[in-house]
């Protein structure tokens, strides 16, 4: 492989099992600091690792980085990847699974973001669980998941990447239930478990599907056109038997699939799972019941989007399965907009944020079944960032009010923790899609994707029309617009009622408002400064400069500066007066610095966006080399090594083609961007004029009004009561069932309390034998004895033959073996003999050593059988034997 | 004609006999009389099949049959008297210790 190189990746993930290691055996005698001191040091260690794999070339190192520049400047098959073959796992015949790593474009973003924000949450959780007594199970834990989660992400196979998604799994029923003294929280982590179950058997019956028709789980190995060659023209048929039923070429029962299809559609299942998509999505909210840093970690930013991952991963088959695509864009678009209608109504402030983190999932599944797959990955780093700050405001807010969650007791908390304030207030603009913040851009690329014509293109592969492919664009394009403009409403709702307002919070607690440590703040405002500007990554058309589409960046960008400088002095005034003893330090370092310097660099994007043409002609080496590492859709560039199956469909050789995944108009980009903004903004200001007061007579009003569609959203759409009703109660009724029927019946009274029973008749039985009278012993001896004789004994069972010319003579018994005289009388052995076949006896004799004699007719081959009789029951057996005669005399 | 099978014919006549005895009499020393009459059956069965055969082993077999049921009766009668010494009776269906 050219664009190989060799890397010790294996110490990625190694690192965080090895903390988790010591934390686990040894952190009941260590002291808190060496426990986190441990756990945070592996995280970082991982994440410098994976650092140097990616940029190592800057210390004079092949990297990945390096790699890709040169996969760019020679072209060529496969993507550039750094490789580590660690050992064979399993070798058993023709199946021959490694435990390889590799980190390609795709992976790298992974990593970072894993070991990145894992960090940063590890860092968090040192003042979050302070005073918890389980202080090194927790980072124990933590540091397994995030092992775990590095191994899903590395691994050049499914099976490997399976593991890390089932130690994932448990990390997060884990964690769920980490406070497991209290019922419900253990109720939520195995809930959390068996949802999982749900999708974890459909991800193996893929895998094992895509073992049978392709021979390959190794991701590499997929792309092989022979292997993608035998996935689609090779055809299953679902119940073959159904044929043998039917009369031949009349098939009525007759299933005929793609193998490619069956794969990709139980593959989506355990994504659903693991992903929390309908139907599956239940148990995200429940799962809220953990530690907040694990909300945020596990549950927001990276675990479930482990499902979004894996497809992406699988790009290659996906993109050979059209008609699944558009199932799975309809599945996270129909998600998209089901979480945020819950999400209206919620009362518990981490609630709202897991339904909002649903719908975020539903937004990527919708990227990654219009082909978008880096849309998806783009959307899953930003969310990753916002969606983490949002996570640990809600910590550092659930963690001042002593455990309050409800937020219709907090409001005005903009005051007292304006740290957490600026964060909140910054990742709710990335998440509604303000722009320039980080989830502008996403949406914009996820929204754009549904209406590139590349998605139209794909008719020919599908089952639908070019124009029914069009309208299911469109449709698509409606969805999440909706659910995006759904999002901007409910996040503001949730800032609203948090942070404006008066407080509604009991004095009590706010008067011993617990203040955030430092390790929990300085995380906050780094992710809230990466959900401001990890966005530019992926800007499309940033540095193009030609089409006007530079001047609107310059114009959202003054406006985002503004917006931040506005944030960084209005609120200065409250941070005096509130912040306490380390004002200066909360001002300067955590609050304005941070905000006038996302604003500086955001003036700098724009005025590059709009300039930028400009600045080329004045210097050009500067400009083209700047250009060259920083293109336009950076991510989408540096990620299309990895995702390059779209539209590569082999299905019709028209579509094999390198085209750029998003073939949209800058004029489809601008107005989709420009409308979405305008609703955004629409609902922010409704959101804002709603819930900017609290709990009032015009939301009570409003309430009213919409009172089905409130109950609705308040109960969850009563899905979960849904479920209880049509799975929950009949697993328990058979439950039920099997443990009256089998368990207590069967098991326990038939055949456990049976047997013991059985034995004591029995041995009540010997008991009443055993007298200790030696004439009954005797006496049974004697029967026995008799019976053994009676069956061994046994009557003649073979005879003599002599031939002389035609004639035979028989003997019962064998020569030395002479059966003894009996007495004449009454009971004597018969012994009879049949001569010609014909099956009756022809000749009878009492005395078994008398010689009989018979002469045939014939020459040849006769069958002799010879009959005894018992004397005693008259039992019949008989013997045959073959003898040739010759001719007569 | 005295044949072969009438000598075994007798021997099974002796041997129901003395097991008769052994499983109906009560008094031990019926009983140790019985077995050997059985015993003794037993020895004439040995001495007439080793006749038919033409092979003298059977009745080296029957004499050593004699000598050990003596030393049987011997050790068999020492027992009764121990017995009889400790329990006072000679009925069997008294001693039923064995079922201890």
């Amino acid at each position: 492989m050219p664009h190989t190189a060799k890397f010790p990746l294996f110490l990625i993930p190694l690192l965080p099992f090895l903390g988790a290691a010591i934390s686990l055996i040894f952190g009941r005698r260590m002291r808190r600091q060496s426990v986190h001191l441990v756990a945070v040091g592996s995280v970082v260690a991982a994440c410098t690792v994976a650092l140097i794999a990616i940029f190592g070339h800057l210390l004079g190192d092949v990297s990945l980085w390096s790699l890709r520049a040169n996969w760019l400047m020679t072209g060529g098959e496969g993507a550039p990847r750094l490789v580590d073959a660690a050992y064979t796992w399993i070798a058993s015949g023709s199946v021959s699974i490694p435990v390889g790593f590799v980190l390609d474009p795709l992976a790298a973003v992974m990593v970072l973001v894993v070991t990145f924000v894992g960090a940063l949450i590890h860092i968090y959780s040192c003042g979050y669980m302070a005073g918890d007594k389980d202080y090194a199970r927790y980072f124990g834990y933590l540091n397994l998941f995030t092992g775990a989660m590095l191994i899903l992400v590395l691994a050049d196979n499914l099976p490997l990447l399976f593991v890390g998604w089932e130690g994932v799994g448990l990390c997060s029923y884990l964690l769920i239930g980490f406070w497991y003294g209290k019922d419900e929280n253990a109720t939520a982590g195995k809930k959390a478990f068996i949802v999982n179950r749900i999708g974890d058997a459909g991800f193996l019956l893929g895998m094992l599907l895509l073992w049978a028709a392709a021979g390959t789980l190794t991701f590499s190995e997929l792309t092989n056109p022979d292997i993608q060659a035998a996935l689609i023209h090779k055809t299953w048929q679902l119940f073959p038997q159904a044929q043998d039923f039917t009369s031949p070429g009349k098939v009525s029962f007759l299933i005929e699939l793609r193998p490619v299809e069956l794969i990709c559609v139980f593959l989506f299942v355990g994504a659903v799972g693991k992903s929390a998509q309908i139907p599956l999505y239940v148990w995200l909210p429940d799962a809220m019941a953990g530690p907040t840093p694990v909300s945020a970690l596990i549950h927001a930013a990276t675990m479930v989007t482990a499902g979004v991952y894996m497809v992406a991963r699988m790009n290659m088959l996906y993109s050979l399965a059209p008609n699944i695509l558009i199932f799975v864009a309809f599945i996270g678009a129909a998600t998209a907009i089901f979480a945020a209608f819950i999400a209206f109504s919620q009362n518990d402030i981490k609630k709202v944020l897991a339904y909002s983190t649903v719908s975020q999932l539903g937004f990527m599944f919708a990227a990654l079944g219009t082909g978008s797959y880096a849309a998806a990955i783009f959307h899953l780093a930003a969310h990753a960032f916002f969606k983490a700050c949002l996570f640990m405001d809600a910590g550092v807010v659930i963690h001042a009010l002593g455990g309050e969650q409800d937020i219709r007791a907090m409001g005005g908390l903009r005051r007292k923790l304006p740290v957490a304030h600026w964060t909140f207030l910054v990742s709710c603009l990335a998440i509604a899609g303000i722009p320039l913040f980080a989830g502008f851009f996403s949406k914009d690329m996820i929204l754009l994707g549904t209406l590139a014509n590349t998605f139209e293109k794909q008719a020919g592969t599908t089952m639908l029309t070019a124009g029914a492919m069009r309208t299911v664009g469109w449709i698509l394009y409606l969805m999440l617009t909706t659910a995006s403009m759904m999002t901007a409403f409910y996040m503001f709702r949730l800032y609203g009622l948090t942070f404006l307002g008066e407080p509604r919070t009991d004095s009590r607690v706010l008067a011993e408002l617990h203040r955030p440590s430092s390790s929990m703040r300085w995380p906050l405002v780094v992710l809230a400064l990466g959900a401001t500007l990890v966005g530019v990554l992926g800007a499309p058309t940033l540095f193009a400069g030609s089409d006007g589409a530079g001047w609107l960046f310059l114009a959202g960008a003054l406006v985002t500066a503004a917006v931040l400088v506005w944030m960084a002095f209005f609120w200065a005034s409250d941070i005096e007066e509130e912040a306490g003893r380390d004002s200066s330090y909360v001002q300067w370092g955590l609050i304005k610095g941070p905000l006038l310097g996302a604003a500086a660099v955001m003036v700098f994007v724009g005025i590059w966006a709009a300039a930028g043409k400009s600045f080329i002609k004045i210097w050009p080496a500067a400009g083209k080399s700047f250009i060259k590492i920083w293109p336009a859709n950076w991510l989408g560039e540096w990620l299309k090594p990895s995702l390059s199956s779209w539209p590569i469909v082999q299905v019709k050789p028209e579509f094999a083609s390198k085209a750029n995944p998003f073939v949209a108009s800058h004029g489809a980009e601008a107005w989709t961007m420009a409308l979405a903004v305008l609703l955004s903004l629409a609902s922010i200001a409704a959101a804002l004029w709603l819930y900017r007061k609290g709990p009032n007579q015009t939301l009570a009003n409003l309430v009213a009004t919409l009172r089905p569609v409130y109950k609705a959203s308040l109960n969850k759409g009563w899905i979960d009561e849904l479920y209880h009703l049509i799975i929950v109660r009949p697993v328990n009724f058979s439950a039920w069932l099997l443990r009256v029927a089998v368990d207590e019946f069967l098991i326990d009274k038939c055949l456990v309390t049976g047997a013991a029973w059985a034995v004591s008749v029995f041995g009540w039985i010997s008991v009443q034998l055993q007298t200790g009278r030696v004439r009954q012993y005797i006496a049974a001896a004697l029967v026995g004895l008799a019976v053994l004789i009676f069956l061994t004994t046994r009557s003649i069972s073979t005879f003599d033959v002599q031939v002389s010319g035609s004639q035979v003579l028989v003997t019962a018994g064998v020569k030395g073996d002479q059966v003894l005289g009996v007495p004449e009388g009454r009971y004597r052995t018969k012994v009879g003999y049949d001569f010609n076949g014909d099956g009756k006896v022809d000749t009878w004799t009492l005395r078994p050593s008398q010689v009989v004699t018979w002469t045939y007719d014939k020459p040849g081959q006769h069958r002799i059988r010879m009959v005894v009789q018992d004397p005693r029951f008259g039992k019949k057996t008989s013997t045959e034997k073959v003898v040739t005669v010759g001719a007569g005399r | 004609m005295i044949l072969s099978s009438h000598y075994l014919v007798l021997s099974a006549v002796l041997f129901m006999i003395g097991a008769a005895g052994v499983l109906l009499r009560r008094n031990v020393l019926v009983v140790m009389m019985s077995i050997e009459l059985m015993l003794n059956s037993a020895n004439l069965a040995l001495i007439t099949f080793s006749r038919v055969q033409g092979d003298a082993h059977g009745q080296a077999l029957s004499f050593m049959v004699v000598a050990i049921a003596a030393a049987e009766v011997a050790v068999g009668l020492a027992i009764v008297v121990a017995l009889y010494r400790s329990r006072r009776t000679t009925n069997i269906d008294d001693l039923d210790m064995m079922k201890q």
